[in-house]
């Protein structure tokens, strides 16, 4: 387990970091000098106690916040070449549903980003269908948005970006304020979009709910990478990063999931 | 969710919610203009018209009256001081043509979907020189987006004052102050992480709208509330 990027060379990154820094117009250093990669097909957690920097690194990535000092690479090119081609393929899903959904029925929300990108109406409407069954929304396709229960909404968040045909999407506390069922519902639209080999980067507090189905865990402290590495490693040193620990020591890694129950 | 009625948009199937969004807008200006300077005659006629818009559209519903509570005081507003001023005539028609033109903006916002708004204010002003087509009609159709969720956005924000007993604070001021600052934060929060959400899903203003050409049934729709409207300021 180490905080630095170690081994493979970076050119087999998909994305990386280097010396990521943002300093906040009021002087708070968000993040600090941050090195971050994830590989193809990886499924990666992002955790950290709230303001440790986790949001403001995930903005970065997809070319929303602008560096202060550092830079991110696609494929082992600096993203902000083409920030429009970064955000394509680069899918982000905003904690809070509501600022994420602009659409005034769920088909349209979710042909929001086809739309953008320009693509002709049969492959919009393709992409849409083929979102809805994937997150389960096809009932719900002339339904208002906003009326929607939370986990819907967050499925639908998901849709939308699922219908840019990301290669990596990454979900901000996708959990949170969802009842059990609606946890299950989420939980279970990632994991679809990962067995189609999108990459998946989850920002989340809760290791228990997930962690079975993740590669590797990343831990963020006080805008720096604290620890990097399975989760099986990792498990043992939640705690001091103010992160809470499943309950039960002696819990298997596979049983860390809320699909199981 | 609690919401609030007024000024969403509601999806549905009635000739309403099919007619191209160019006509609406279109109609929306002409019905306007004939609202404030019909004769009373006219402005039956236009009334008419109105009303069958607001059932067409299947406005009236429950919650409807709790949600239009806070119009109703600035229509009494303007009746009396139309009354005091120029008499009651004048009050009553004043506050009528007010309510008339309320009722059209609730028609046109629970029929069209805003992202057709933008594409019908792009169309129209795409040929205009120096004019940013693209940037008005995304100001147009986000403001129709905002409006309904900063209204709910209020009420839960009255809700959660009325939780905390604000009816025992006597300064006025004190009051609207509570009230209008977690409202003005929750807005600029909210408009700063649309934008962001915005730009993540590659939107970009000059996108070409999709539209297709109407139908003849709605250009005989389109065609007899014109002619409505006119004949409102020429009867």
């Amino acid at each position: 387990m180490t905080p630095e990027t170690a081994g493979p060379a970076k050119g087999d990154f998909l994305l990386h970091a280097e010396e990521l820094s943002h300093h906040f117009p009021d002087g708070t250093l968000a993040i600090d000098g941050v090195n971050f990669h994830v590989r193809r097909g990886e499924f990666l957690l992002l955790m950290g106690r709230n303001g440790s920097g986790k949001t403001v690194l995930i903005r970065h990535l997809n070319g929303l916040y602008k560096p202060t000092g550092g830079e991110v690479f696609l494929e082992g090119q600096p993203i902000r070449h083409n920030l429009r081609e970064t955000r394509r393929r680069i899918g982000l899903v905003f904690q809070d549903a509501d600022s994420q959904i602009v659409g005034q029925t769920v088909w349209r929300d979710i042909a929001f980003g086809p739309e953008n990108l320009r693509l002709d109406r049969e492959e919009i409407e393709r992409r849409v269908e083929a979102a809805l069954r994937l997150l389960g929304l096809e009932h719900l396709r002339d339904h208002r948005p906003h009326l929607l229960s939370g986990g819907e909404k967050r499925r639908l968040a998901i849709a939308g970006v699922f219908a840019m045909d990301p290669d990596i999407i990454i979900l901000d506390e996708p959990f949170s304020n969802l009842d059990f069922e609606g946890v299950r519902q989420v939980l279970e639209g990632i994991l679809a979009l990962h067995r189609k080999g999108h990459t998946i980067i989850l920002v989340t507090h809760d290791f228990e709910k997930s962690a079975a189905h993740a590669e590797r865990v990343v831990i963020m402290d006080r805008g720096r990478i604290a620890a990097d590495g399975p989760p099986e490693e990792i498990v043992g040193i939640l705690g001091d990063f103010g992160i809470r620990v499943p309950f039960g020591s002696d819990r298997s890694m596979e049983s860390l999931t809320w699909l199981n129950q | 969710m609690a919401e609030s009625i007024i000024f969403h948009f509601r999806p549905g199937k009635s000739s309403l919610h099919r007619l191209d969004c160019r006509f609406k807008l279109l109609l929306m200006v002409l019905l306007t203009v004939s609202i404030f300077s019909a004769t009373y005659r006219g402005l039956f006629l236009i009334s008419l018209c109105v009303l069958s818009g607001v059932f067409t559209s299947r406005l009236i519903h429950r919650g409807f009256l709790r949600d239009f509570r806070g119009f109703l005081l600035i229509l009494s507003l303007i009746f009396l001081s139309r009354t005091l001023t120029e008499g009651l005539i004048f009050g009553l028609s004043g506050s009528w043509r007010f309510l008339l033109v309320i009722l059209l903006g609730m028609v046109l916002s629970a029929t069209t979907d805003p992202a057709d708004i933008h594409g019908a204010v792009y169309w129209y002003l795409k040929r205009l020189p120096f004019i940013k087509a693209g940037d008005i009609g995304t100001r147009v159709s986000l403001a129709i987006t905002l409006i309904p969720l900063i209204l709910d956005q209020t009420r839960e924000v009255t809700e959660a004052q009325k939780s905390r007993f604000i009816e025992g604070q006597r300064n006025p001021v004190f009051r609207i102050l509570a009230q209008t600052l977690p409202l003005l934060v929750s807005t600029l929060y909210r408009s700063r992480e649309i934008t962001l959400a915005l730009e993540s899903r590659c939107y970009d203003e000059n996108t070409p709208p999709h539209l297709s050409r109407p139908a003849s049934g709605q250009w005989l729709l389109f065609l007899s509330t014109a002619a409505i409207s006119i004949s409102g300021i020429l009867v």
